[in-house]
C-alpha cells in the first residue's frame, strides 16, 4: 500500500496529472469524512477536502518520502477545518478550555443552543446526536476526537497530524469525550 | 454520588488497553459494588462504541475531477510545464534568474560607464575636452593610469601599467610608460580585469604589481 502510494507521488512529481487523480481517489473518502465531522456543513466540507488535495499537490515536493503520506495529507486538512472555523466564528474562543471534572459552566451555557425538541426527535439515533455534539466541542477536542474514533488513527498519528505530544492528545480525547458523556446523561435525564 | 478520582483514572486507563491484567480485575471487583463507576464506565463505553459506528459519509459524486479541475485552472495548459518546473525548482529558477539579472547588470555597466581616469599611485594628470587624459611633459606618474571610455595622451612618464578600457592611447611625443599598456576592449576582457583587481585587493591586500593604493575598489564602485 505505501509502495503504491509512493510509487504514484513519484510520478506526480515527475509531473504525471493522473496519478494525482488515483492517490484523491484513495484518500477522499478520510479527508472528507474528516472535513465533514469537523465542519459539519457538507457543500463546505468538500471545499475544504478539495482545498487540501489542491494544497497537497502544489507542495507535494515538500512531502518527504520516508514519511507516511495520509498523516501528512490529514495534517493538510486538520489545519484547513481549525483555520476556517476560526474565520467563520471570530468572536467565540474555539480553544476555550473544556471544564475539568467540576465545572459545569460551559455546559450551562451550551443548554441554551440545544435542539428544539423536534430536533431532539428527529436526531433520535445515537449517532446522529453524536455528530452534533461533536460538533458542540471546542475545536480542538473536536478533532482529537474524530481522528481518534471515527477515522480510527493512532495516538501517535494524531500527535504528527494536530503537532502536539502524545500526552496532550491523550488529554483532550479524555476530556472530549466526558463532554460527551456528560451530554449523553443530561438528554437522557431530560427524554 | 460520584466515586473518587484514583477509581475514575482506572476507568480512563481501562478503556483505552492501557491497564495491566491486575489493574483490570481490581476495576471490575471495585464496580461490583460501586453503581457509580459501573454506570460512568458503561456510559463512557456507550460513546465510544457509538462514534467508532458512525457511517462514513461518501463524498459527493465528481469529487476528484472538481480537484484536478480547480489544479489545472490557474495557469493555462500551454505554460503549466515551464511554470511548474520553474515552481519545482526555486533554487535553478533563482541562479537562472539572477544570472540573467547580472549578465544585464554588467552589460548596461559596460555601456553606460563613465569616462573615467583613476591613477593607482602618485602623480597629476590633466583633462582635455572630448574625454581626453593628459599625462602632462614633465610629470611622472608613480603607479597605474587607469582610463575608462576616453583617450589618453601620454606626455610625460608613467612608472607603471596603462589600463585602457575601452580607451585609445594617443601617443603624440615621446611619452614613457615603464610598464604594460593593456588595452581591454571587450566585455568579457573587461569583467576579467575586474575580477583579477578584486581578488588582488581581496587576497593580497597590495593590489597590483607596483601600486600601492586601494584605489581599484573605487573603480569597482565608481559606476554604481
Ligand atoms: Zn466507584
Amino acid at each position: 500500500m505505501s509502495d503504491h502510494i509512493h510509487h504514484l507521488i513519484n510520478k506526480v512529481k515527475a509531473g504525471d496529472h493522473d496519478a494525482f487523480a488515483k492517490i484523491v481517489d484513495l484518500y477522499k473518502g478520510q479527508v472528507y469524512n474528516i472535513c465533514l465531522r469537523l465542519i459539519g456543513i457538507p457543500a463546505e466540507a468538500e471545499d475544504i477536502a478539495q482545498e487540501s488535495f489542491i494544497r497537497a499537490y502544489t507542495n507535494i515536493d515538500r512531502f518527504e518520502t520516508d514519511k507516511k503520506f495520509s498523516t501528512w495529507l490529514f495534517k493538510i486538512a486538520t489545519n484547513l477545518c481549525i483555520d476556517y472555523l476560526r474565520k467563520k466564528k471570530p468572536g467565540a474562543s474555539l480553544d476555550a478550555e473544556l471544564p475539568g471534572t467540576d465545572g459545569y459552566n460551559m455546559y450551562a451555557q451550551l443548554a441554551a443552543s440545544d435542539p428544539s425538541p423536534e430536533e431532539q426527535v428527529a436526531a433520535s439515533e445515537m449517532s446522529d446526536w453524536l455528530h452534533a455534539e461533536i460538533r458542540r466541542l471546542p475545536p480542538k477536542y473536536r478533532s482529537a476526537i474524530v481522528l481518534k474514533y471515527v477515522e480510527d488513527l493512532s495516538l501517535k498519528e494524531i500527535s504528527e497530524i494536530l503537532d502536539i505530544p502524545v500526552p496532550t492528545v491523550k488529554t483532550r480525547i479524555h476530556r472530549g469525550r466526558e463532554a460527551l458523556r456528560k451530554r449523553l446523561v443530561r438528554d437522557r435525564v431530560k427524554r | 454520588m460520584a466515586c473518587s478520582k484514583p477509581w475514575r483514572q482506572l476507568i480512563e486507563k481501562v478503556i483505552d488497553g492501557e491497564a495491566t491484567a491486575a489493574e483490570r480485575h481490581e476495576l471490575e471487583a471495585h464496580m461490583k459494588t460501586c453503581a457509580d463507576c459501573r454506570r460512568h464506565f458503561h456510559e463512557l463505553e456507550e460513546v465510544i462504541s457509538a462514534l467508532q459506528s458512525a457511517e462514513p459519509a461518501a463524498p459527493p459524486p465528481n469529487f476528484t475531477e472538481g480537484v484536478m479541475r480547480r489544479i489545472e485552472r490557474p495557469h493555462g495548459r500551454e505554460a503549466s510545464p515551464l511554470l511548474r518546473w520553474l515552481k519545482r525548482h526555486p533554487i535553478a529558477t533563482a541562479a537562472a534568474f539572477f544570472i540573467v539579472l547580472m549578465t544585464g547588470y554588467i552589460l548596461s555597466l559596460w555601456e553606460q560607464a563613465p569616462f573615467q581616469a583613476v591613477v593607482n599611485g602618485s602623480g597629476d594628470i590633466k583633462y582635455e575636452n572630448n574625454r581626453t587624459v593628459v599625462v602632462p611633459k614633465g610629470e611622472v606618474i608613480k603607479g597605474d593610469l587607469i582610463v575608462q571610455n576616453g583617450k589618453v595622451k601620454i606626455e610625460g612618464k608613467v612608472q607603471g601599467n596603462v589600463v585602457l578600457i575601452n580607451s585609445r592611447h594617443l601617443m603624440a611625443s615621446a611619452g614613457e610608460v615603464t610598464g604594460d599598456i593593456k588595452e581591454i576592449n571587450q566585455v568579457l576582457e573587461w569583467l576579467w580585469y575586474r575580477v583579477k583587481q578584486t581578488f588582488a585587493h581581496i587576497f593580497f591586500a597590495v593590489p597590483s604589481e607596483s601600486s600601492r593604493s586601494l584605489t581599484p575598489s573605487r573603480l569597482w564602485m565608481a559606476p554604481l
